[in-house]
């Protein structure tokens, strides 16, 4: 594969990732293999490009840790500024989708739909283990210890995969 | 522990809906940048997305400007053609040379030949 400098650059974004891009962008084009190819690779190269902006607008500001702010800095001065207002938009989104989850998940509980009863149900389970553990005539904590690991912070529990 | 889970949360919203690239590779490239260290994960999905956006942007220009479009195909030199005459994407020509013919080439140093007898 081309290599362009260094020995990380065999890093890139999965193809068919890009394919599907591609695809979406320009449906019903026929794409050349090298091509397509190339997109993976500029891909990689314009995230070397941001990264390395945002790193040095990173260290001069003091700052141990590329913030977003870096980003969108570093893509105003790269001429992405037109990405800016979309890339904000959609984080904007995301945070906002992920804190209606949570404060959903809270209001449940006092509404006492179904899930709620779940979680109940989760509760007592856990705290019948725990007193099944206690009857156990070594003591023994070996097959509990994972249990009580995975006990019960409010949050730990809203993690189904159904939502 | 609540900072990490709300952390996921956003990763795993970002998965579903609004994200096609994965962060977690896009991650690891960022990292094989000289001297990167910490990255936000808000400014890890802010690059993800910009790089989403950049594909899209490029392969249009591309194909928009290109002379493919009249066969409806995208090809290397379309991208290539982008590279060097979209200022945005310049940093891309080290990695995008122009294909020329093996003869055209040829052709090329001969006249450079001949100008340096002259």
């Amino acid at each position: 594969m081309a290599s362009s400098s260094g020995n990380d650059d065999d890093l890139t974004i999965p193809r068919a990732a890009i394919n599907k891009m591609i695809k979406e962008t320009l449906p019903n084009v026929r794409v050349a293999n090298d091509a397509r190819e190339l997109v993976v690779n500029c891909c990689t190269e314009f995230i070397h490009l941001i990264s390395s902006e945002a790193n040095e607008i990173c260290n001069k500001s003091e700052k141990k840790t590329i913030s977003p702010e870096h980003v969108i800095n570093a893509l105003e001065s790269l001429g992405f500024g037109s990405y800016i207002a979309e890339v904000k938009d959609v984080l904007q989104e995301c945070k906002t989708v992920a804190l209606k989850r949570r404060k959903a998940s809270s209001r449940l509980e006092n509404l006492g739909i179904p899930e709620e009863e779940l979680l109940r149900q989760q509760q007592e389970l856990f705290a019948k283990v725990t007193l099944m553990k206690g009857s156990l005539p070594d003591g023994q904590t070996g097959k509990t210890s994972r249990t009580n690991a995975a006990s019960p912070s409010q949050t730990e529990l809203y993690s189904f995969p159904s939502q | 522990m609540s900072g990490k889970t709300v952390e996921n949360k956003v990763e795993r919203a970002a998965n579903n809906k609004n994200v096609s690239l994965p962060m977690s590779r896009v991650k690891l490239i960022m990292k094989s940048s000289p001297d990167v260290s910490c990255i936000n994960q808000d400014a890890l999905f802010l690059t993800t997305k910009a790089t989403e956006l950049f594909v899209q942007h490029l392969a249009l220009s591309s194909y928009n400007k290109g002379s493919g479009k009249q066969k409806n195909t995208l090809s290397y030199s379309d991208l290539a053609d982008a590279a060097e005459e979209t200022e945005t994407f310049q940093f891309l020509t080290d990695i995008l040379p122009k294909k020329i013919l093996a003869r055209d080439y040829l052709k090329s140093l001969e006249e450079m030949e001949e100008v340096d007898d002259n």
